[in-house]
């Protein structure tokens, strides 16, 4: 059982690493971003393709990578989404939409639709445990994934409370043109909160790659967990995102191992269907009444 | 449109057997209906869903397993799978209530993920994902014309619902919601009924287009119909254009077409739909729909303008120092009436009333004012006083004196500009809806550009009569109107406006001594009740009375209230 609780934290640690960078790009820009996945997706193949056929070191290819991912994100908000962020959200979602299939295609293209294998970034024997409570497995790759998740979630804290920039993306998140009267560069924020969104896309691509392998749709569960993460949570909380997406990892373990893994998807989305019957911004969400 | 529906049915009899094209056409016509239904969540009732591919699905089962276990004719199988779609849109628009924007987004993608998984799990009923091949479809002579016709016929219904429904009270009350749910709350529409009703009719036309889609393809399996379906049918509906009856048609045209277009490059189709979709949000943000009405309003209507303008003339024509002027004349008694027409009208705006004005004691005139119908164009600018001149001079060439004369809205004014002149030749005058005695307000130069879009649209002008005579609908009336009305002169279409705007009786109003009466339907939207109650005061012995519950054109609307008015 302890097993259990602790693989489905470590997949859930990744849905909640997904759902920060949707929840970032949300929380600024407003846009859902359906092209998340295919964004890690495509900058992981670059990644891939950087150390494994240029013959570039590992760590310095995911360096390389995640700073190509910053320049997508900044280039897809500025020329794909703001010159119709006064429209519906529906065309944005459209736009995003039509950056998954472009990116979908674009990596058929070059490189096919057979798996790739990636390098484990961390590996080796995993930490056991043997006391009264059983015995308790810890796999290294699951210290990484813990260990990325507690870093930047406290980085997060500390950047939106503390810094001026952060409270700037805070302030743009509750009221963007209010925030422009007060001399925030709105446009720079919005870029930046789709660089590191597209930036977090690339890091949970890395490291989930060794474990799904490099495909064009490498990422698609992850991101569709991602987004029921976020929603769980409470779309506009990274606390929210955080916690939602280890619920859930915890969640469908326990449904996959108790009940069956063909309806692990399925009861973990009635499960969340009814708990946003009964909290409907979320079980972290702040219910706000706003003048319509 | 009638005709392009005609012309559809007819195509496979016409050119095309073609088989491939047959089924083409059908897959357009089932993405048509599925996007028409999602039209109506998204577009009207403004629920976000990118799970409507799994409403397909429901349908698709329960049609294919109902044709294949008890040999259930197609039809009926088809429609049961649309009742199922309808139930199951209903249990999801409950939950959809509490939630809004991007949690009813998740929320219906995890129920098409939901749905996507079920179906592959039960494997002994539904295939599993393998999914069921040959569905069987009994066919009389040539299966692909007759799926063809099928679909197209589910089709037409389902436009025919969906054009009634979204110009009735629901219809209303959606885009009410959508554009502002407390609002419409107070206003007294039950918003929890709209929207799962919207959620409901939406899921059914997604259950048909999905049994159609099973029967026509002949093969289905859980993963046609997964997000990735879904965001499809998103993509056809902001494609083609939110909130429009002809934007899920053209965006399906778009989704199914496109492919065949570039399938001699070596480019990828999500790349080529992938680039078509941004470009066409980018660049045409209210969807293609938008755009090809707006051509169509400016470039293309104006032809159907020209066949639809009146050929003959139906009266008689007397010259006069201005022109040719054209009227009509019933009844020989000894009082003469003389009617003066409004804008965008003609004589035969009268005929109801003159049927009913009794023929033995009164003789009755309707003429077309200059500039309009078959009367001549009057040279210049337009101006009310101008009219009121012809009007004159008609008179005089018929020789009528010690008249009744009866105006309506713009011939409420040129009757008011004839009265001031001659009081003395007229026993009463009877204003029905008039101009404001003091004129109308003057609008921006861009509201009078917008009047000149009638110029080229028969269909508005049509619309906009009937608007303005809200409780008479014989639409046969109308379109001999409309024809009248699209031979006014091509100047007067913005002059009539302006005209009404630029003149002022109030000095020379109250030197007038016969009486006079204002008829105000209180229903009218052109004109409010002070405006008219200023115009009764105007005049020493004007009245003003109101009609209850009438609109802008008692002439047709209110007949005998203005025949007692005319016995008086």
């Amino acid at each position: 059982m302890i097993n259990q609780i602790i693989l489905g934290l470590s997949t859930g640690a990744m849905y909640s690493l997904v759902a920060i960078g949707l929840v970032m790009m949300y929380k600024v820009s407003g846009v859902m971003n359906f092209a998340y996945g295919n964004m890690g997706m495509f900058i992981t193949y670059i990644i891939w393709w950087l150390s494994s056929s240029m013959g570039v070191n590992l760590y310095l290819s995911i360096i390389l990578g995640i700073m190509f991912a910053a320049i997508m994100g900044v280039s897809v908000e500025r020329y794909g989404l703001r010159p119709i962020r006064h429209l519906s959200h529906g065309s944005m979602l459209i736009v995003t939409f039509g950056i998954l299939m472009i990116l979908e295609g674009l990596a058929v293209e070059i490189w096919g639709t057979e798996y790739k294998s990636f390098p484990e970034l961390i590996s080796g024997t995993p930490f056991v445990f043997k006391g009264d409570f059983g015995i308790v497995v810890l796999r290294k790759q699951d210290l990484l994934v813990f260990t990325t998740l507690i870093v930047i979630s406290i980085a997060i804290a500390i950047f939106t409370k503390f810094t001026k920039f952060g409270i700037a993306i805070r302030a743009v998140s509750e009221n963007e043109e209010v925030a422009g009267y007060m001399g925030i560069n709105v446009g720079s924020v919005l870029g930046f909160s789709w660089a590191f969104g597209v930036s977090m896309a690339a890091l949970v691509g890395v490291i989930a790659a060794p474990k799904v392998f490099v495909s064009p749709t490498m990422l698609t569960f992850y991101q569709i967990q991602g987004f029921t993460a976020a929603v769980l949570g409470g779309f506009e909380t990274f606390t929210g995102a955080v916690f939602g997406g280890l619920i859930l990892g915890v969640l469908e373990k326990i449904v996959g191992n108790y009940i069956s893994e063909g309806f692990k998807a399925s009861i973990s989305l009635v499960i969340i269907i009814l708990v946003l019957v009964f909290f409907p911004s979320g079980l972290f969400g702040r219910k706000i009444r706003r003048r319509a | 449109m009638s005709w392009l529906w005609i012309i559809l049915a007819l195509l496979p009899f016409l050119l095309l057997k073609n088989a491939f094209v047959m089924t083409i056409l059908s897959l357009v016509g089932i993405y048509a209906l599925a996007s028409l239904g999602l039209n109506l969540i998204m577009g009207y009732s403004g629920q976000i869903s990118i799970g409507h591919a799994a409403f397909m699905s429901i349908g698709a089962y329960v049609s294919t397993l109902l044709a294949i276990n008890y040999n259930m004719p197609i039809v009926f199988g088809i429609i049961l799978g649309g009742v199922i779609a309808f139930l199951f849109g209903v249990l999801i628009g409950f939950p959809a209530l509490r939630l809004s924007g991007f949690y009813l987004a998740i929320a219906t993608m995890g129920f098409v993920v939901a749905v996507e998984q079920l179906f592959s799990y039960f494997e002994h009923i539904t295939g599993g994902h393998a999914g069921i091949r040959n569905i069987p479809f009994p066919s009389l002579w040539n299966s692909d014309v007759e799926k063809y016709l099928l679909v197209l016929g589910f089709l037409f219904i389902a436009y025919v619902i969906t054009g009634r429904i979204i110009n009735s009270k629901t219809g209303r009350a959606w885009m009410g919601i959508r554009e502002n749910e407390i609002a419409s709350s107070v206003m007294g529409i039950n918003v929890a009924w709209y929207k799962v009703l919207a959620f409901a009719i939406g899921s059914m036309f997604a259950g048909i287009a999905g049994a159609l889609y099973a029967h026509v393809i002949g093969y289905i399996a859980p993963s046609d119909f997964g997000i990735a379906k879904s965001l499809d049918l998103l993509a056809i509906s902001v494609i083609g254009g939110m909130a429009s009856v002809e934007g899920p048609f053209l965006g399906a045209l778009i989704y199914v077409a496109m492919p065949f277009l570039f399938s001699r490059t070596n480019i990828p189709l999500s790349i080529i739909f992938g680039i078509i979709l941004i470009v066409v949000v980018l660049f045409m943000p209210l969807g293609v729909s938008f755009y090809v009405n707006k051509f169509r309003l400016k470039y293309v209507n104006f032809i159907l303008a020209y066949f639809k303008r009146s050929k003959k003339p139906y009266g008689t024509f007397v010259k006069t120092k201005i022109g040719n002027i054209h009227y009509i004349k019933r009844g020989n008694g000894t009082i003469p009436v003389v009617l003066v027409h409004g804008n965008f009208a003609s004589a035969r705006f009268f005929e109801p009333l003159m049927e009913k004005i009794p023929a033995d004691r009164f003789t009755v005139y309707a003429l077309d004012l200059p500039n309009f119908g078959f009367s001549d164009e009057l040279e210049g600018d337009v101006t009310i006083d101008k009219y009121a001149v012809a009007l004159e001079n008609f008179i005089q060439a018929l020789g009528i004196d010690n008249f009744i004369l009866l105006g309506h809205s713009l011939g409420g004014a040129v009757a008011m500009g004839y009265a001031v002149r001659n009081p003395q030749r007229l026993k009463k005058l009877i204003l029905v809806d008039p101009a404001p005695v003091y004129g109308m307000p003057s609008y921006d130069e861009s509201a009078y550009k917008i009047i000149d879009v009638y110029r080229k649209n028969p269909d508005m002008i049509k619309r906009a009569l009937m608007m303005n005579a809200p409780t008479y609908d014989d639409e046969k009336f109308f379109d001999r109107i409309t024809s009248d009305a699209l031979r006014m002169a091509k100047k007067a279409f913005i002059g009539n406006a302006k005209a009404l705007a630029a003149y002022d009786y109030t000095p020379h109003a109250s030197s007038v001594e016969i009486p006079v009466y204002v008829l105000y339907g209180d229903k009218d939207v052109i004109l409010d009740y002070n405006a008219m109650k200023k115009t009764a005061e105007a005049f020493k012995n004007g009245r003003l009375i109101v009609l209850r519950d009438i609109g802008h054109s008692p002439v047709v609307e209110d007949k005998e209230n203005i025949i007692k008015i005319i016995l008086e």
